[in-house]
């Protein structure tokens, strides 16, 4: 299997990273080897057709900041892309809520031309969603993006899969590590603006946290969990978002003198789209603390079932895509 | 459907279990059963019966009842509250609350209320009100009430998780 990588920050850098550790066992596992034939930051560029070496590719990132001499000058990652010959593509550039930025455009022409992809860009998912499904189907190829809702959580598969047959009635859950660290640290007693700015010095919110804070990292992740649980055709503006900014310290103290705390919640079930902070009692699956994900799936025979893991990550959002990647080539065996 | 009824069944051995035998007949969950032997008439007693059936089998029990010479004096719906605590934060004041509230108990019977206000130096105070009504149904027009008119006025909504 000839893997192309899209974007090489974190999870693109985890990715090789595991595919490397990991090629025994996906050697085992599928019969198969990966080759990585190929591979983009925002800058620079390496291609090789019997695949680049991914200690050098790594270790120039890490000394560099580029993944290899080559500099893009103005080529897109659909023009480097047209470079080598390759079967499927990992998307982990940065992602676009508005416009779907460059990934949109790297995984409409992967599909196109009948390459597999596998995204973690959550952008081009919340916006597209029907369209990209559609061009897999037309070209006879595959689209998959567990990574994409909660990282490490396995949360689509399993819906889609492990609980195949099963009416999904709702799915709750917390989907953004960002505002459940702010909040759970909210509980202790901190301000909203000490807790944001703890969560930036930990690494957990980005210089400009307004994706995670007004809620709209979560409104993609319910977008996504919409159209592909769920067989809808959402898109971003169809989410009643109402974000973390208006909780004050009070809020949170009469919520915990009545037993309760505030998370803020994606939801989906019939009719609804929707992120709001929500009351949950202390005790309940959704009242967990800390930078963790989580998500109730409530389902018409096995009941109520909850997942929980890490949302993000390099070795956890990359341990998402190696899963992706392997169904994809034993798929593609049988 | 949640039921409640009274019955008399006469007072010789086998009358009560008679009575509620038929249940398992119509598919009923008995919750309670409160046989009231200080009530007696004609040499009948009061049986009081909490139980969860489908509103098309009652017909049916009550005819079955009638064969059995079971005689039902009242038969109707159980109340079952429902609740929901929600929070509004915003520029809030005693007054506000209770004018939101008066808006709501327009639009749907609220058996009883709770409410508390814990107030903020920078002006947005935050309101937690508990409210119990009668009906799923109920629960949700207020849900939408609330959810509208807080989006309408600026305030911050959060209700709970069902």
């Amino acid at each position: 299997m000839k893997v192309f990588i899209s974007g090489f920050g974190t999870v693109g850098q985890g990715t090789m990273e595991t595919i490397l550790v990991k090629s025994m066992d996906i050697q085992r596992i599928t019969g198969d080897q990966v080759q990585i034939v190929g591979v983009t930051d925002s800058k620079s560029y390496a291609v090789k057709a019997d695949g680049v070496c991914s200690f050098s590719v790594l270790g120039s990132k890490n000394m560099s900041g580029k993944v290899g001499p080559d500099m893009k000058d103005g080529k897109s990652t659909v023009d480097i892309m047209k470079m080598v010959e390759f079967d499927t593509l990992i998307e982990a550039s940065p992602t676009d809520v508005e416009t779907g930025g460059e990934g949109l455009k790297n995984i409409r022409w992967a599909l196109e031309n009948g390459k597999n992809v596998i995204t973690v860009n959550k952008g081009p998912l919340a916006l597209e969603f029907r369209e990209l499904m559609d061009l897999a189907k037309k070209n006879g190829c595959m689209i998959r993006f567990e990574g994409s809702v909660g990282g490490a959580m396995p949360i689509i598969n399993l819906c889609n899969d492990a609980l195949a047959g099963q009416k999904i009635k709702s799915i709750q859950g917390i989907f953004n590590g960002t505002c459940n660290f702010i909040l759970s640290r909210m509980d202790g007693g901190l301000p909203f603006d000490q807790a944001l700015k703890e969560a930036q010095q930990l690494g957990y919110a980005e210089t400009d946290p307004t994706n995670d804070i007004e809620g709209y990292d979560s409104a993609s992740k319910v977008v996504i969990l919409a159209n592909s649980v769920f067989g809808m055709d959402a898109k971003f503006k169809d989410v009643n978002v109402t974000g973390i900014t208006a909780i004050t310290s009070e809020a949170i103290a009469l919520a915990r003198e009545n037993g309760m705390v505030i998370r803020l919640i994606g939801e989906v079930s019939k009719g609804k789209l929707e992120v709001s902070p929500r009351l949950i009692p202390k005790g309940h699956p959704l009242s967990i603390s800390g930078s963790l994900n989580t998500a109730l799936i409530n389902t018409d025979l096995a009941g109520p079932i909850t997942v929980s893991g890490r949302g993000a990550g390099r070795k956890e959002t990359a341990s998402a895509i190696l899963s992706d990647l392997v169904a994809i080539m034993l798929a593609q065996k049988n | 459907m949640l039921v409640n009824a009274d019955i008399y069944v006469r007072d010789v051995p086998g009358q009560l279990v008679a009575a509620l035998e038929p249940m398992s007949t119509v598919n009923a969950n008995i919750i309670g059963v409160v046989h009231s032997r200080e009530q007696m008439i004609s040499g009948r007693i009061a049986v009081n019966l909490t139980f969860d059936i489908d509103p098309d089998s009652i017909d049916k029990l009550k005819d079955i009842w009638k064969e059995k010479d079971v005689i039902v004096v009242r038969i109707g719906s159980a109340v079952d509250l429902r609740n929901i605590t929600f929070m509004i934060i915003g520029d809030l004041t005693a007054v506000t609350v209770e004018e939101i509230m008066t808006a709501a108990a327009e639009k749907v019977d609220i058996q009883s209320k709770n409410i508390r206000i814990s107030s903020n130096s920078s002006g947005r105070n935050t309101c937690m009100i508990s409210v119990n009504v009668k009906t799923e149904e109920e629960l949700e027009t207020l849900d939408r009430f609330m959810s509208e008119g807080c989006k309408d006025k600026g305030y911050t909504y959060i209700r709970g998780v069902e």
